[in-house]
């Protein structure tokens, strides 16, 4: 009995992480349509207000398409979905997709540019504390991370906009100006971005110094050294990439949290994102905007996962799962 | 046995806040339900330690009153996350390789994928915002936390030789998860209940401030960031004081369960997270 | 002048010392044994020799290496002798190579490291030198996770010896394989230090290897040296106690009267145990793998059986169906006339008890003694009463050469070989007719051992009990057992009388097994 060769396993793995992502989505629809739709509140009748017409109710009820069954409303939802349909805002009276196209390039940046900061900051000061194992500079790293987790990344936002925004005037206070001018964007994304990274980057140096100390431990560490590698030389060599492992799977679960973070730093910056939308879409009970949004939010984070799964393809070649 | 340094500070801050999430049940230096315009943002001093608020309630009492919000909503969410979780995991585990578990860990990968805050916008589309929706969103997203840690450990357990032997002594797989498998998870769900504790009080803030948790007027230190934020200029320690009490009470449970897993397993210390 | 010279070597970690005054020499061309049991401190003195000791421990003594006093060298330094001029091989082959690195990279790292070669040229040397460990036909671009366990000590071995170093220490280098994988091994490297003249230190527990293998030997206890010289002069004429003991110990055979019961406890027929594999893709029919298959044999009352076989031959597959752990595909398994099964009721479960190989993970490190030896209590209709469990138990561990008030203490308190008696007491509490001992006294020490298997012989007289005694280990099985079975890939090869079989060996895996056990001259 021979294991099948390394690139047929690397498919089937990525495969078979495909459809069980895919089966993910698929139920994460049905959740959220189920939640929105099946369950109390009648959007027709809210949209029109408490002293509506029962007659301009039923009106809109089939405008919306409310009357239909259950299940056509599902696959009519989910068929638009596919085609980048989102349906019709009840308040705004535009495509959800146009609204959400608009924020989504605030939201998913600023994620981005935090999941960026964050990892360039984590990365030299885990291997710094991991290299100087119980030294001044591993207990200063490991203090601090500590601190930066338990600060709450909005509460930070706020001192930053006081210090930064307010006080020095180096930053805007908050407002985007959109892309058209990449720099001012950049600037305006800024703050908001350290606001997220610095909780994560603690978290994420932590893991990286825990990954790369007991990577050290490995048999496999000790091969190396009697081969005569330095202590510095089998860091570099082999402990940073089998230590990528797990710092890939946190980097992976940080994107999750950072999105979600950046729905709340947006408040504290008055950023035009999917969070100022989502909540006004709430407040407003603008229910179909809810769904499209927090699908494209699960749908992210679907994306990501996978493409987390593909590192994994390429950094490890036992994926035996 | 010496007692981790961690422990002891972190114990020492996370009794403090319960206590004063206590007392402020049988007293506070003022009552926070009165409104007192003409004392409204004043700076810390003698007679309010820590300021005033915009409305002039006593800042620090309504910190301590804010306590038992912050402190009921994280057991409350550590108690979903592992009441169902871990029962959840162990059964997994118990099946592992059958269809049971794969249902299991394909549910816990669906809950993932929903950050705790996308659970709670959901939640509060449905019924509306209230301290519930916070206990109950995070308690969701706590329960593939559970569910995975214990999943794990207990797979690990089952291929050991002492379950092979209880199974020789004829015991089945529920009474082995109860006398075996659970006691020697244990201390591993206890490290990690105290770190969902502090994730706790900080989603719950976060919930708070974006006005899906506790709402008026209940006070809570989410609730009173939001109100700080347009008077941080003017009045940056209506700011400054409810931050610290989050940080401060998040540090000391972070420390705690550091110092625990050093406890119990001092051959982790080098390599913690 | 020797090749290397250690001399006075101690070791401490605050007031422990781990070594003390370690002395010896080796020569050019020389295979130099270090034996003793575990804890006697051979592996410290081989990371002492390669500097490669755990912060904390403190040294003294020199070590010099051709006239170089290694001792002294700064870190630096010796990391341009290590790989170079003295290299190691260690025991765990499973997790001694780079999983995401590939053989080749990973030889050629040891010639990159001390010589200005460019990556084409070191891989190229790297497949020379993987071809003479006798690795050609494997692909440099393979990882180690697609290699057996003996391939993967051939590249361990392959990147130790590319610089052809002047001392070469291979610290266990068989004891995780198999026996006829040990043989290669071995062969391969006396013929490395054959070719090369390069001097190698040895460690083992096995003196029946360093018989085999060592030009001379240095015999360790607790951290000294307790005897060194030619190795067929210490082995046959013995200068200290110590060696003699030891020597004794590791041809033990317990005295016991031979059985021949008639009367058949346990009967397996055709026993089949297919297990499925995953798809190769998502359209294909699950493949399967035969691991048990169509096996036959009976035990009967009071008899010792022994069930050889090498890792991989469905030795355990078989074990844990006869235990009622695992379902089976085709065949039955009997106990009594009754079908032993994965539904089988308490009544046929409290037949048969169990001992596992490792002392420390086959107990609940949460229970006491006394909580753990009267689990299978739970096997009984009618549960003793707290009081009488208490008296079984503390009779039991009386039996198994313990005192009764060991009971309320936790198992972390005992040594391995402590918790091999206390596991037989678990065993035997209720009295089963059977017991599987798998691996039973595999981890265990040559002393060690070998009083356990004493006690096993005394008891199996005592409670006329049946063994199934599973072993990888000949030695062992040849020393307890009645009857043996011989297991090769699911399918039993080979049974009958166990002097029979050692004696003349039927089926050419049998020899092929029995030839490949180094043995000690008595």
């Amino acid at each position: 009995m021979r294991a099948p060769r390394s690139g047929d396993q690397v498919l089937i793995y990525l495969g078979r992480r495909f459809v069980s992502l895919c089966l993910t989505l698929v139920v994460a629809s049905i959740l959220i349509f189920g939640i929105i739709e099946v369950l109390p509140g009648d959007p027709a009748a809210f949209m029109l207000g408490i002293n509506a017409q029962p007659e301009a109710v039923e009106a809109l009820r089939d405008q919306l398409g409310l009357n239909q069954s259950l299940i056509a409303r599902y696959f009519d939802w989910v068929g638009g979905l596919l085609i980048g349909d989102f349906g019709q805002s009840y308040t705004y009276r535009v495509p959800v997709a146009e609204l959400i196209g608009d924020r989504i390039w605030v939201s998913l940046p600023l994620a981005l540019y935090a999941l960026v900061l964050s990892t360039a900051i984590a990365f030299p000061i885990g291997i710094l504390a991991a290299l100087r194992r119980g030294g001044v500079a591993d207990y200063g790293v490991m203090g601090l991370t500590q601190l930066g987790i338990a600060i709450p990344n909005f509460w930070f936002a706020m001192f930053l906009v006081l210090i930064f925004a307010i006080q020095w005037r180096i930053f805007p206070a908050g407002g985007f100006v959109g892309w058209e001018d990449p720099v001012a964007g950049l600037m305006g994304l800024t703050l908001p971005a350290i606001a997220l990274a610095l909780p994560q980057a603690s978290i994420l140096a932590r893991i990286m110094r825990s990954a790369l100390i007991e990577t050290l431990d490995e048999d496999y560490i000790r091969t190396a050294r009697a081969k005569g590698q330095s202590r510095r030389g089998v860091i570099w060599h082999h402990a940073l990439r089998n230590a990528m492992i797990p710092v890939l799977t946190i980097i992976g679960l940080q994107f999750s949290f950072l999105l979600a973070g950046a729905i709340i730093i947006e408040n504290v910056f008055y950023l035009p994102g999917l969070g100022r939308l989502l909540f006004q879409a709430i407040t407003q009970r603008d229910l179909i905007v809810v769904e499209g949004a927090v699908m494209l939010l699960v749908f992210s984070v679907v994306v990501v996962t996978f493409a987390v799964d593909m590192a994994y393809a390429l950094v490890d070649p036992r994926l035996r799962r | 046995m010496r007692w981790p340094v961690s422990l002891i500070v972190g114990a020492a801050f996370s009794v403090v806040f319960a206590a004063l999430a206590l007392i402020s049940f049988l007293w506070t230096p003022y009552d926070v339900d009165v409104l007192s315009i003409p004392d409204r943002m004043q700076a810390p001093s003698g007679a309010h330690w820590l300021g005033t608020d915009h409305l002039g309630r006593d800042i620090a009492s309504m910190l301590m009153v804010g306590a038992r919000t912050s402190i009921a909503v994280a057991i409350a969410a550590v108690g979903i996350g592992m009441g169902v979780g871990v029962p959840l995991g162990l059964w997994a585990a118990a099946r592992r390789g059958g269809l049971l578990d794969e249902v299991i860990m394909r549910g816990n990968d669906l809950i993932f994928a929903f950050p705790s805050i996308l659970i709670a916008i959901l939640i509060t589309a449905l019924a509306g915002p209230s301290v519930w929706n916070a206990i109950l969103a995070i308690g969701i997203f706590n329960i593939p936390v559970f569910a995975r840690l214990s999943r794990g450990a207990a797979l690990s357990l089952w291929s050991r030789e002492f379950i092979m032997a209880a199974r020789v002594a004829g015991k089945g797989a529920v009474h082995i998860s109860a006398e075996h498998i659970l006691p020697n998870i244990a201390n591993l769900l206890i490290v990690q209940g105290t770190i969902q504790f502090s994730v706790g009080i900080l989603v719950e803030a976060a919930l708070s401030y974006v006005g899906l948790g506790a709402q008026p007027p209940l006070p809570s230190w989410g609730r009173m960031l939001a109100d700080a934020q347009t008077l941080i200029s003017i009045a940056p320690h209506m700011a400054l004081f409810p931050g610290l009490a989050i940080v401060i009470c998040v540090l000391g449970l972070n420390l705690m369960g550091d110092g625990l897993r050093d406890l119990f397993d001092p051959k982790l210390k080098q390599g913690r997270v | 002048m020797s090749l290397l010279d250690v001399r006075n070597l101690s070791l401490r970690v605050g007031a422990n010392t781990l070594l003390k005054d370690v002395s010896f020499r080796v020569s050019r061309g020389e295979i130099f044994g270090l034996v003793g049991e575990s804890g006697s401190g051979k592996s410290l003195t081989a990371l002492s020799i390669m500097q490669l000791l755990p912060d904390g421990m403190h040294q003294s003594g020199t070590i010099a290496l051709d006239g170089e006093m290694l001792s002294d060298l700064s870190e630096r330094e010796m990391c341009k002798r290590r790989g170079r001029d003295v290299a190691m091989v260690f025991q765990e082959p499973m997790t001694a190579l780079n999983p995401l690195h590939t053989i080749g990279q990973q030889v050629a790292e040891s010639i990159e490291l001390h010589s200005r070669v460019g990556r084409r040229e070191a891989l190229g040397k790297a497949a020379d030198v993987l071809e003479r460990v006798g690795l050609g036909h494997i692909p440099l671009t393979r990882y180690p996770h697609e290699l057996s366990g003996g391939q993967r000590q051939r590249v361990v071995i392959a990147l130790a010896i590319a610089l052809r170093p002047k001392v070469l220490i291979a610290d266990e280098p068989t004891t995780a394989l198999d026996v006829t994988t040990q043989a290669g091994i071995l062969d391969l490297l006396s013929k490395l230090v054959r070719e090369d003249g390069m001097a190698m230190i040895l460690i083992t527990h096995d003196l029946a290897v360093v018989h085999d293998m060592a030009d001379r030997v240095a015999i360790m206890e607790k951290g000294r040296v307790a005897e060194t010289g030619v190795t067929s002069q210490v082995l046959k004429a013995p200068g200290q106690d110590y060696t003699r003991a030891l020597i004794a110990a590791s041809s033990h055979a317990p005295l016991r009267p031979p059985r021949d019961g008639t009367q058949v406890v346990m009967q397996a027929r055709d026993v089949v145990r297919d297990y499925a594999l995953p798809r190769r893709n998502p359209f294909s029919v699950r493949p399967t793998f035969r691991a048990v298959d169509h096996v036959k044999f009976e035990l009967r009352k009071g008899e010792n059986l022994g069930l050889v076989g090498e890792s991989g031959s469905g030795k355990s597959t078989l074990t844990r169906a006869l235990l009622g752990l695992e379902p089976v595909q085709g065949g039955s398994i009997e106990l009594g006339g009754k079908l032993m099964d994965m539904d089988a009721a308490r009544d046929l479960r409290r037949r048969i008890g169990i001992v596992f190989q490792d002392p420390f993970g086959s107990f609940n490190p949460r229970h006491t003694v006394a909580r753990l030896v009267a689990e299978p209590f739970h096997l009984l209709d009618r549960r003793p009463s707290k009081a009488e469990q208490r008296a079984a138990v503390g009779e039991m561990l009386e039996s198994v050469g313990l005192n009764a008030t060991d009971m309320d203490r936790h198992i972390h308190a005992f040594s391995g070989g402590q918790r091999q008696r206390i596991a037989i007491a678990r065993a035997l509490i209720i009295r089963p007719e059977i017991v599987v001992l798998d691996e039973a006294v595999s981890a265990l020490d040559v002393q060690v051992r070998a009083q356990i298997l004493d006690l096993l012989a005394e008891l199996s007289d005592r409670f006329d009990v049946s063994y199934l005694f599973v072993s990888h280990d000949l030695s062992v099985v040849r020393a307890i057992t009645d009857r043996v079975l011989v297991m090769k890939d699911g399918a039993i090869v080979e049974q009958g009388d166990t002097a029979q079989v050692f004696a003349k060996p039927s089926h050419a895996y049998t020899r092929q097994l029995i030839d490949a056990v180094p043995k000690l001259p008595i």
